[in-house]
Order: structure tokens, then C-alpha cells, then sequence
């Protein structure tokens, strides 16, 4: 069908990029885990060969303790060598999602946009929607095969070897972890795409991710700073901030938020953060997938194609972001300016303000109304 | 049939195109001139649906193409830059129009590359030539009914140019497809055009044949018995050519009886009427104050 | 290669390809029975728009100068009359020879003989190309 001709034409811009994905991301969920069970495999053989040393930490005889005794915080041994938590390597998983999330936006649209791809896209005989959805589509089907392929293996590896004790009785657990990084991977790369709907080159796309990944928690860090630099307390109005952190709304808008507020500590052992997860962590995660995708897919539509090559393309908004440029920089000036003094912090803080909001709005009148590449009229 | 309706778009607060309307026939090669900057290419742009206008409509027969994306299928525009396809091969770009376009002709394609002698390379290592050679025959190959074609012979050396102009008439005369073509090539136009389209500062200033512009306008030499008149000189309504002792050579946007009379009221030993050529009409029409673009 | 476009002239174009093949055909270079260049061949050759061409051959078409045969070609016909030829750019043509032949000093006389040897010519290239089948 005629949609495939999209998937196709997609797919030879970003297949070098998508496989790379994949590959990597099976060494993402393996190695680290495999490098771990050597530590592991080393602790425990050193444990054995010089019992002596290990003596101070442990109670009892270590010859009558099984491996599973190290591994358990509560009845153990007194000393721990490590837990399944330790052994899931998110934080690699989560880079690399990052990352190619990214990188496939921005070769997907991004470049498109920089060359005249993007007019002859547009000239062709599909709408915008099949052309958005074609991207959208090759981009996140990359991160579910590389999820699915590197969760497997991840979970066969650790099943089949020595360690399998530590996964007993979380197999879900492990396999729903598994699903909210490939959410996570998703928002990722959904939310760069939605950035090149509107950033009119690949530069401004991927400062447009940077920003849209970190302002929501960054905004609510610069008032939450801002209210502490007017009261210098910990009052009812900063906590009011700290839930908001924790909040699901925040969770919804914010993937990286909605990782961080799942108790990674509590995760395996307590059931009630077991099932705080189910209840919000992976709808939240696809909330942000419904709404980037929607969001990204309207204006993907609706950007007027005379403006590629600008740093945002609706022209006519370009006030609004101006203004809350210049707003968060200036509340960022004025908490760094504060911090210097308890006493004088309101002044100073009103000093950074100013300062703060000047820069910024030199910097907008660079960025948002000069930067833009010129093709032809 | 081709209908452009009232087109305006207003691009950073300036007007590109103002209430641009005119109709293309098949079979019809239609020449779209004007100064740098007077908007042709958003026109093309808007024409095959990669711009939206604030106002107005580009109809394909009874349907907008705004509306109906299928319309893109016989509606081809070529930019003036191979940008787009830059990375592909030959053989990958083909690929690729086969099978968007149903009506891709592969052979046909082919053939255009062995007759020029093309070997499948990457399209950016292609010299400039062979690039306009390459693009313009994938888009003739897909054999559509309408053609946008930008500055297709914009720095092409005179043998390529000569190839590419005879591809286009080629086409038109088998397969009476339109094509409306945007350059500055008027001495090429003027051989192949069945109108022309003169575009001033987003609007429409004139449609119309050569033969058609070379009746509403005039070119004179005039050769005066005495010296060439002060008062022919300060008309603002003529273009000044060249004077030569007490010989003027000049046009005029329009023929009029009073130039004539003002002319032989000033004793001339000789008048004679030039025939303008497409360059002289685009002096005459768009021309005007030294305003470089 | 038989046709010269000049697009300075106040000629049309298509009017200046119909007295040109009316030229050839009386010269004896285009001769009856003959196959001319289709409208594509012409219009490629001289790289000008079809529409002209097109033109241009329906009129010589309709002085019966031309013959369309569907499927074959166009042919110059077997026999034709010049039926309204427009004395205006022969008339140009004599005054701008009057001038050049007083620049050569060339007088009337010899303008007049050398005139009636060339007309002569001609109308005997003629008369052999209509004689021939």
C-alpha cells in the first residue's frame, strides 16, 4: 500500500541509526548485568578464600551460609554483597534511549528540514499525518525491539545463571521495569519528534528536546527556589512544591520525573510500592506517548512550512516563548545570586533577576528571530 | 485544467504573493518571470501544496489540492537544486518514484540515461548538468499532467541547456502535460512560451503571449532632424535605451496615440518600430527604478 | 538545419516557419512527396514551443501546402496553389534591396537583370518539382 512507501523511504534514512539501536541496546541490558554477576562471582570467591578478613562483618561461620545469605538484607549475614536492584541496569538502558531518541528524531525530521527533503516531502502525494506517523512509528518500533530483544536476554541471562535466586517470586516485577524503560524510551523519542514538528532545523530540534525533557521539572525547581530565596524557610509553600515533584501530573508531563518517583529501594520488596507502580507509573508513561504524539502530529500539520529553517517555526508565537525565556532565566539569576547570602538573599535574588532576565533576553532576540537557515523565496 | 484563485500569503509581515488568480491549459507551457524576490518560487511552492496560503486556492480540475493529497500524484515540482535527493543513488531515487508514482515509467527513465550517457552514482556526485538532467527526467518519467519546474537550466552550460529545453518540449507534445516554468532565462522563454506570467512584488502584473505583449507595448528608434528633445527625455512613461547623437532609442509600457503625436511634433527624420524581444517586454513592465534585488 | 528563426523580427514565429517551408518548397529543396520533420522533430530542433510548430503546419495544411497522413507523417502535398501571400514583407524586402543596390552602385539595369536571371531560375526549379511525381 501506499503507506509503505513512507515506511520505506523513513527507513533508509534511519536504518544505520535504528540497527545500531538494537545492537546496543542488547549490550545495554546484558553486559552491565554480566559484569555485575563477575563482581558478584569475585565477592563471594573472596569471601571464601580469606574468611578471616570477612570475619568483622559476619556473624557466624561462613562456611554454614549459602549464597543466597548475601544477598538478603534483613535475615542476612550482616554483610551484603548485593541485590536484583543493583543488578537491572537502568541507568544504561535510560542513556541510551535517551540518546537515540534523539538522534532518530532529528535524522527523521531534523534532517529532512536542513536539506530541501522536506519541501519534496510535502510535495508528494500523502498528508501530513501518514508522513508524521510513518516516522513515528519506525522510531518507536526500534525501541520496542530493542527493549523486548535486550529485556529478554537480560532476564534469561540472570535465569540461568547462579543469581536466578534473586529473581524469584519478581519475575513480573523484572518484566514490568523492563516495560516502563521501553515507555520511557518511547517518550523519549516521541517527545524529539514533536520537536521537530515545529524546530525548524535539526540544531533547534534537538535544544527543543533538551528543554522539553527538562522543563518541567526545571520549572517548577526555579519557582520552588525562587519562594525559598523570599522566605529562606522551609515553609507549607516549599513543601507544596516537593508533592508537586511526586505528583502524577508531574509524572504525566515529565518521563523523567515519572522514573524518579518510582522507589527503586522499595520496589522489589514492598508490596505497596509494587503496586503505586502499577496503578500510575506506566500509565503515566503512556499519557506523555498520547500526548507528544498528539501534540507532535497537530503540529506537525499546522507548521507553516515557509518558516523551516527557523529556530520555531509558528512565527507568530514566538513572543510567548520569548517572555518565558526571559522569565525562567531571570528566576534562575536570581536564585544563583541569592545563594551567596542568607541575610540579603531578597535583594540579591531581585539583582539576579534583573540580570538574569537581561541575558536571557538578548539571547532570545539572537535565537528566536535570527537563527534560521535561508532557503530560497 | 490548472486554477490558481486569488492566492495572497503574507510571509513575516511582508506580502509575497497578493490575490495572484490565472488559469493553465494542457498542452500549455507557460513562462512565470519577475525580479528576484517577487515571489515565484513561493508561488510554485504554494501551487503544489508545500505552503498554505492565508487566502485563496490552487485547483486541479474540480478539486483543491489542499484538500485532496491524491492530486499530488500529477502535479510534479522540480526545485532548482537536486537538495532533496542528494544522498541517493540514481537506482535508489528511481526506486523510490516507482513506487509513489503509479504511473512511473521506468524505461522511459532509463532511456533518458543512456541517451546522456549517466552511470548510477550518488545524485550529489553528478555534475551540475547531469543533476538537472537526472531530476528532470525522474519527473518526466512519472509522467504527470502538470509540471513546476525553478530555474531548470540555471547554470547549465549551453549544450545542457539546449537538452533539457528539448526534453521539456518533447513532453509537452507527446503527452500534452503543462508546464509552467520559472526563469530567467528569457531568451530561452521567449522561443518555448505560449504565455507569460510577469509577477511583480507578489502580484500579477501581466499575462500574456509575446505576440500579445508586443502589441500592448512599443520599442522606437527615432532619428530627429535636429537635436533628440529634452521633453522625450524626461517622460516618465517611457524606458530610455540608448541615445546616439540625435538618434533616441526607446520603449514605452504602452501604445499610445499621444506618443505617437508627441513624437511627430518633434520633427523626426525617421521612426521605426522594433520588435521587442521577451527581455525588452521585462524591462518595460517590470523594470522602473534601480532597485537591485 | 533547413529552418533560421530569427526571434528579433516583428515576424511571428509561426508565420516565419509557414514562408519559410513555402521558401523551401519553391527553391526545390522540399519537393512533393517529400516527408517533413514531425511537429516534435521541428519543435525539438529548433527548441521552440510545439504549440508554434503545430500552428505553423496547420496553416501550411490549410494553403495545401502540407499533408497530414495519420499514422505516417506529414508530406508536402503532390500540388498546390499559393493562395494569399502578403505582399507587405516582399514590399519591405524590395525597398531594403533599392537601398542596398544604390550603396553598391549598382544601377537599375543591371538590378533588373540580375533580378529577372534569379526569378527565372527559380521558376524553372519550380516548374521541375511540380512535373515530377
Amino acid at each position: 500500500m501506499s503507506f509503505k512507501v513512507l515506511l520505506k523511504k523513513d527507513w533508509k534514512q534511519v536504518s544505520i541509526l535504528w540497527m545500531l539501536l538494537v545492537f546496543l541496546g542488547v549490550i545495554a541490558f546484558t553486559v552491565p548485568v554480566w559484569s555485575q554477576m563477575q563482581y558478584f562471582d569475585q565477592e563471594l570467591r573472596n569471601i571464601q578464600e580469606n574468611p578471616d578478613e570477612y570475619a568483622d562483618w559476619i556473624d557466624g561461620d561462613s562456611s554454614d551460609l549459602s549464597v543466597q545469605d548475601f544477598f538478603n538484607e534483613n535475615n542476612g549475614t550482616g554483610y551484603w554483597i548485593g541485590d536484583l536492584q543493583s543488578l537491572i541496569p537502568m541507568g544504561g538502558v535510560l542513556f541510551l534511549f535517551v540518546i537515540f531518541g534523539a538522534l532518530m528524531a532529528s535524522v527523521l525530521i531534523g534532517a529532512e528540514r536542513n536539506s530541501q527533503m522536506s519541501d519534496f516531502t510535502m510535495s508528494l502525494p500523502f498528508t501530513r499525518n501518514q508522513l508524521y506517523i510513518s516516522k513515528w512509528l519506525i522510531g518507536t518500533v526500534g525501541i520496542i525491539v530493542s527493549s523486548v530483544l535486550g529485556g529478554t536476554l537480560m532476564i534469561m541471562m540472570i535465569r540461568f545463571s547462579d543469581y536466578a535466586f534473586l529473581m524469584e517470586g519478581s519475575t513480573n516485577r523484572v518484566i514490568a521495569l523492563v516495560v516502563l524503560l521501553m515507555l520511557s524510551g518511547i517518550s523519549f523519542f516521541s517527545a524529539a519528534l514533536w520537536m521537530g514538528s515545529f524546530g525548524g532545523e535539526s540544531i533547534s530540534q534537538v535544544i527543543w528536546t533538551f528543554i522539553a525533557l527538562v522543563f518541567p521539572i526545571g520549572l517548577i525547581a526555579l519557582v520552588q527556589g525562587s519562594v525559598y530565596a523570599f522566605s529562606q524557610q522551609y515553609d507549607s509553600r516549599y513543601a507544596f512544591f516537593d508533592d508537586l515533584f511526586q505528583s502524577t501530573f508531574l509524572r504525566v508531563l515529565s518521563p523523567f520525573s515519572n522514573l524518579a518517583n518510582v522507589d527503586m529501594y522499595q520496589y522489589f520488596t514492598n508490596q505497596a510500592e509494587w503496586q503505586k507502580f502499577l496503578a500510575i507509573a506506566p500509565w503515566s508513561a503512556l499519557a506523555f506517548i498520547a500526548l507528544s504524539f498528539g501534540l507532535g502530529l497537530w503540529m506537525f500539520n499546522r507548521a507553516p512550512q515557509e518558516n523551516n529553517g527557523r529556530f520555531f517555526m509558528f512565527s507568530k508565537w514566538l513572543w510567548l516563548i520569548h517572555i518565558i525565556m526571559v522569565l525562567c532565566f531571570a528566576m534562575l539569576g536570581g536564585i544563583v545570586l541569592s545563594a551567596f547570602s542568607m541575610q540579603s538573599g531578597f535583594a540579591l535574588y531581585i539583582v539576579g533577576f534583573l540580570i538574569g532576565g537581561f541575558i536571557a533576553h538578548l539571547l532570545a532576540k539572537r535565537l528566536l528571530y535570527r537563527f534560521n537557515l535561508k532557503l530560497k523565496s | 485544467m490548472l486554477t490558481v484563485q486569488q492566492l495572497s500569503k503574507t510571509i513575516d509581515r511582508q506580502q509575497v504573493l497578493e490575490d495572484i488568480d490565472f488559469t493553465v491549459d494542457s498542452g500549455e507551457i507557460i513562462a512565470l518571470v519577475g525580479r528576484n524576490g517577487a515571489g515565484k518560487t513561493t508561488l510554485l511552492r504554494t501551487m503544489v501544496g508545500i505552503i498554505r496560503p492565508d487566502k485563496g486556492d490552487v485547483r486541479y480540475g474540480p478539486s483543491s489540492i489542499f484538500e485532496k493529497a491524491e492530486l499530488k500524484r500529477d502535479v510534479i515540482f522540480v526545485p532548482d537544486s537536486a537538495d532533496a535527493l542528494k544522498h541517493y543513488t540514481i537506482n535508489e531515487a528511481a526506486a523510490l518514484y516507482e513506487s509513489i508514482y503509479p504511473s512511473f515509467n521506468r524505461s522511459i527513465f532509463r532511456e533518458t540515461l543512456t541517451r546522456y550517457n549517466i552511470d548510477n552514482k550518488k545524485i550529489r556526485q553528478l555534475s551540475k548538468g547531469q543533476k538537472a538532467m537526472v531530476t528532470l527526467s525522474l519527473a518526466f518519467a512519472v509522467q504527470a499532467k502538470y509540471y513546476l519546474l525553478d530555474e531548470p537550466t540555471d547554470g547549465l552550460d549551453v549544450v545542457a541547456k539546449s537538452d533539457v529545453l528539448k526534453l521539456m518540449i518533447a513532453q509537452v507534445e507527446a503527452r500534452n502535460c503543462s508546464i509552467i516554468v520559472s526563469s530567467h532565462q528569457l531568451h530561452e522563454l521567449e522561443r518555448i512560451a505560449d504565455r507569460i506570467i510577469m509577477i511583480e512584488k507578489g502580484r500579477v502584473k501581466a499575462i500574456m503571449s509575446l505576440e500579445e505583449a508586443r502589441e500592448t507595448s512599443v520599442k522606437l528608434q527615432v532619428v530627429f532632424n535636429d537635436q533628440v528633445p529634452v521633453e522625450l527625455l524626461e517622460r516618465k512613461d517611457i524606458e530610455i535605451i540608448n541615445v546616439t547623437g540625435r538618434v533616441a532609442l526607446f520603449m514605452a509600457k504602452e501604445r499610445t496615440k499621444e506618443l505617437d503625436t508627441f513624437v511627430d511634433a518633434h520633427d523626426p527624420m525617421l521612426v521605426e518600430e522594433i520588435p521587442m524581444s521577451l527581455e525588452d517586454i521585462f524591462r518595460v513592465q517590470l523594470g522602473g527604478e534601480a532597485s537591485v534585488f | 538545419m533547413l529552418y533560421k528563426i530569427d526571434m528579433k523580427s516583428a515576424e511571428p514565429l509561426y508565420e516565419q516557419i509557414v514562408n519559410q517551408t513555402k521558401a523551401l518548397v519553391i527553391r526545390g529543396i522540399l519537393r512533393p512527396g517529400d516527408k517533413v520533420m514531425s511537429v516534435r522533430e521541428l519543435a525539438t530542433d529548433l527548441v521552440i514551443n510545439p504549440n508554434t510548430v503545430s500552428k505553423a503546419y496547420q496553416e501550411l495544411e490549410r494553403l495545401g501546402l502540407l499533408e497530414m497522413h495519420r499514422g505516417r507523417g506529414t508530406f508536402v502535398s503532390e500540388d498546390w496553389i499559393d493562395q494569399d501571400s502578403p505582399r507587405a514583407p516582399i514590399l519591405e524586402a524590395i525597398k531594403k534591396l533599392a537601398i542596398d543596390c544604390h550603396y553598391a552602385n549598382i544601377e537599375l539595369t543591371e538590378a533588373l537583370t540580375l533580378f529577372e536571371t534569379e526569378y527565372k531560375k527559380v521558376g524553372e526549379n519550380h516548374a521541375d518539382s511540380t512535373a515530377t511525381e
